[in-house]
């Protein structure tokens, strides 16, 4: 056997304090979830999305609403239109993303339904309220829905950024070959969301279950009851009719968000504490 | 003289761990148009204080989906959800407004972004044709912008909310 | 005057060929860890068997590549590469013969794509080996050996060296893994191997002396001039299988098998030599004429002067490589540090030696988007030690990694340097009473771009 590794006493010493020291200062690092390969830049925030970007989010945003009360009209129904915004507003009141002005309607269909548009454009459906029974559920589909736009899902999904990218990542996209486009014809971007608002889903466990979790927290910021979005996912798991058709094509199985759910209100004690229904006032309306 | 090389890379890898110290907490701003800060971190917890959009506040600790901050020597808990590292950006709007140069400048930013669709030759409502049969129906979007609720009546819609049931 | 005594010429001649002549090295493939091949890779020195979690992953063990979480691309380029070998103990005179390689060469492109929740393909490029050696040396009125000078030699007027190696490795192939269960994948890269080496020897020497006694002419000054010509090449083709497997025995820990072998589809490993010596002696009459020469044509075999060598191409033994086993355990300690082992083994073949390797790598992320590394790693030799009696050059080395790499949300940016270094021995000429001491240092600056999607 060849002994060419010798390694003297003092040597094999200063190797052993560097990799204690490591793992020393290891210790007080941030420990990985689920895969443990995963590396610590996948913490990075996005980069910075800026003013041009918010904007370039909002016409899209409603060119894409435009679209959506194209598919389904919305319902003529201006007292209850105004009741839903009014409980969407109390919602996005205690959302991060406060430089977006949120509306909300509802769709004149039976199919049983929610929908975001980028920018803050919320829908909901007739079908989808006739199987709520509280204001507080209605306010958990509506915190689900800005979930999606405060997570920027459709946004990250399409890569809708404005024009002027970041500078930031310039160097590394040339030198890796342009490995990212900043930005998307619009038309295509509008048609690829219709896409996943109508047949594909995200399809991504990952983001639906991010914007069920958004919804239990906003609606507990606001004061409602935090565990509205699974009474109301207990209630309609049942409904098999093809009202549900679209909702559970483009959505992970009501079963398994309502498992997440759960878990999340028990780690966080939530389940006992009372917070708003308010199923009068609801019944006031619809 | 052969494993000075080595002895270098050994030498260099704890001094540059060194330089990684923890960063020092920085102030963090309210991102929410509203927020509470409770005295304990639980939803039902009394008000410490009630802070609005652009509030900085000192993050001291963290417990779970709460922060423990401070602002203006009061301390007290409020949701991380509500509060982000860098002040959020101002009101977006990009809505035709009665302002004159707000309505300039929509047009010239949509021009700047349809570019790409305009270089494929559509036009603005030659677009709406083409994603399928859907027309674009953009007096609905009106009619959905048209429902605002003033601060006022939203206060007041949320009485409710304050302490439950 | 012909100089028609066979032992002169044959002492001359033995003289000529054991200081000019080296060892046909055919099997220049010496060592196995030349270039570290990747990006994140090559800044832990090549402990990558138990991590091969990305684009890289697919050239160190495939199984890895399912724990990566998206598409991703990864470019490595050898920024720049520059290695000197230097053997000395040539000769009484303290010559020293170095050899350079420099260049620039892009080592490294895979891409991943996972296929749904349990499987990813992979197609990469690797070129693990690029030699691109040079000597050009000359040296000038020197003694020459012992040996010679008992032969006639007095002084070497002239000695110039014109070497030069090409010897370039390339694969090319798909891969694919698939998860067996959450704690145990499979993978496998089929490579297409390629290699082509070609390698020049020219030497010219010029030395005068006197004819010894005993011969005919003897007492006559005499000049002596030749060139020496060898060119060892080969084109090879090949199929290169690697085998991975990747088991996490606990949380954090992971412990990587890959087994690769190459079979050979088609080789053409030949050499051609050739040498033609002058003999001039000084007319015995008139002072400085040196017209009285003779010419020896592919005199190859100084023991055999009645025949000619051919100078056409020769067929040499095939080559074969070994199977390499690599054994890689690697702890995740956390999300910024991760430290990883690595032992190889490569198999004894016709040709080469079983040869092992080591290897150890850390890698910090000072904050989530600088991350260093470092590593260190050997690079043996697969040759036997013996070399007075192998005549192949062996020399183990060790190598020394440092990167550094700047990460955006998508995309990140690496800068490293591998260094290596090791002392061994060659036997440059054939003699088993002089061997030459060698000494080695290569440097490889890279710089390299991942990006994913």
């Amino acid at each position: 056997m060849k002994t060419v590794w010798r390694v003297s006493d003092s040597k094999l010493l200063k190797v052993a304090v560097v990799v204690l020291g490591m793992a020393v200062m290891s210790n007080g690092m941030s420990q990985p979830e689920d895969n443990f390969h995963k590396r610590l830049f996948a913490s990075i925030p996005d980069a910075p999305y800026t003013e041009d970007d918010i904007e370039t989010e909002i016409l899209f945003g409603r060119e894409l609403a435009s679209k959506v009360l194209g598919k389904y009209q919305p319902l003529q129904n201006d007292q209850l239109n105004a009741y839903v915004n009014k409980v969407g507003q109390v919602v996005a009141q205690m959302s991060e993303r406060s430089e977006l002005q949120y509306h909300f309607i509802v769709l004149d269909t039976d199919m049983i339904n929610a929908f975001a548009a980028p920018g803050g454009y919320i829908f909901v459906t007739k079908g989808a309220l006739n199987n709520v029974e509280d204001e507080s559920e209605l306010a958990a589909i509506l915190a689900h829905e800005i979930g999606h736009v405060e997570l920027r899902h459709y946004v990250k999904k399409v890569r809708l950024r404005s024009e002027k990218g970041s500078k930031e990542d310039g160097l590394g996209a040339i030198l890796s070959g342009g490995g990212r486009a900043a930005t998307q014809a619009f038309n295509e971007a509008l048609d690829e969301t219709m896409e996943i608002l109508f047949n594909k889903g995200l399809q991504s466990k990952k983001d639906e279950f991010e914007a069920d979790r958004t919804s239990v927290f906003l609606l507990a910021n606001a004061g409602y009851d935090p565990t509205a979005l699974m009474r109301y996912f207990n209630r309609i798991e049942k409904n098999q009719s093809v009202q549900m058709q679209i909702l559970s094509e483009t959505h992970p199985p009501l079963g398994e968000r309502i498992n997440e759910m759960d878990t999340l209100i028990e780690k966080n004690g939530l389940s006992t504490i009372n917070l708003a229904k308010l199923q009068e006032r609801f019944n006031e309306y619809h | 003289m052969k494993n000075r090389p080595l002895k270098y890379f050994f030498s260099l890898l704890p001094s540059l761990m060194l330089v990684s110290l923890t960063v020092q907490a920085a102030p963090q701003y309210i991102s929410s148009n509203k927020a509470k800060v409770l005295k304990e971190p639980n939803f039902q917890a009394d008000l410490v204080a009630e802070l609005v959009k652009g509030d900085q506040v000192n993050v001291l600790d963290q417990q779970g989906v709460w922060l423990n901050v401070s602002v203006e020597k009061k301390t007290g808990w409020v949701s991380k959800f509500l509060v982000r590292e860098t002040p959020t950006n101002d009101r977006v709007t990009v809505l035709p407004g009665d302002d004159q140069t707000e309505l300039k400048d929509v047009r010239r930013r949509a021009s700047a972004i349809t570019t790409a669709a305009a270089a494929r030759g559509l036009a603005a409502t030659a677009r709406a044709e083409a994603s399928g049969d859907i027309v674009a129906n953009l007096e609905g979007v009106r009619y959905m912008e048209s429902f605002s609720v003033s601060s006022q009546e939203l206060e007041q819609f949320s009485q409710p909310l304050v302490g439950g049931r | 005057m012909n100089i028609t005594n066979l032992t002169l010429k044959r002492s001359i001649l033995v003289a000529i060929s054991t200081m000019v002549m080296s060892t046909p090295t055919f099997a220049d493939e010496y060592h196995y860890k030349d270039i570290l091949v990747g990006d994140r890779s090559a800044g832990m020195g090549g402990a990558y068997t138990a991590i091969a979690d990305d684009a890289s992953g697919l050239y160190y063990n495939p199984a890895g590549v399912i724990y990566g979480t998206s598409p991703k691309i990864s470019g490595s380029v050898n920024a720049y590469n520059y290695k000197t070998i230097e053997y000395s103990n040539i000769n009484s005179s303290n010559h020293k013969w170095q050899r350079n390689s420099s260049g620039m060469v892009a080592n490294y492109f895979g891409a991943t794509q996972p296929l749904g929740d349990d499987c990813t393909v992979g197609f990469s490029i690797a070129i693990p080996n690029y030699d691109l050696e040079d000597q050009s040396d000359q040296f000038t009125n020197f003694t020459p050996s012992t040996k010679a000078q008992s032969l006639g030699m007095t002084k070497i007027d002239n000695q110039q060296i014109d070497f030069n190696n090409q010897d370039t490795t390339t694969l090319a192939g798909v891969s694919y893994a698939t998860a067996v269960n959450k704690d145990l994948s499979v993978g496998v890269t089929l490579y297409g191997y390629m290699r082509k080496k070609e390698l020049t020897n020219w030497q010219y020497i010029k030395a005068t002396g006197v004819i010894p006694a005993g011969q005919s002419n003897a007492g006559q000054n005499a000049l002596l001039d030749g060139t020496y010509y060898q060119k060892i090449q080969t084109e090879e083709f090949g199929l290169q299988p690697r085998l991975g497997v990747m088991w996490a025995p606990a949380p954090k820990v992971s412990v990587g098998l890959m087994a690769q072998t190459t079979f050979m589809l088609s080789q053409n490993p030949e050499s051609r030599e050739n040498a033609t010596y002058n003999l001039c002696t000084e007319s015995a009459t008139v002072a400085g004429d040196y017209s009285n020469c003779s010419t020896y044509d592919n005199q190859l075999d100084p023991l055999d002067l009645s025949q000619a060598a051919s100078s056409a191409l020769q067929k040499n033994q095939d080559n074969e490589l070994p199977v390499e086993l690599n054994l890689g355990v690697a702890y995740f300690a956390t999300d910024a540090l991760l430290y990883s082992v690595d032992f190889g083994y490569a198999s004894k073949t016709d040709i080469y030696e079983a040869t092992w390797n080591l290897a150890g790598g850390v890698e910090f992320f000072l904050n989530p988007a600088w991350a260093v590394r470092g590593g260190v790693y050997t690079n043996n030799a697969n040759t036997k030690s013996d070399v007075a009696t192998y005549k192949q050059d062996h020399v183990d080395m060790i190598g020394g990694a440092l990167s550094l790499s700047r990460y955006t949300k998508g995309s990140n940016i690496t800068v490293g340097l591998n260094y290596a270094q090791g002392s061994g021995q060659a036997d440059l000429f054939n003699s088993s009473t002089r061997v030459q001491n060698v000494s080695i240092n290569s440097m490889n600056l890279f710089i390299s771009t991942a990006a994913s999607f």
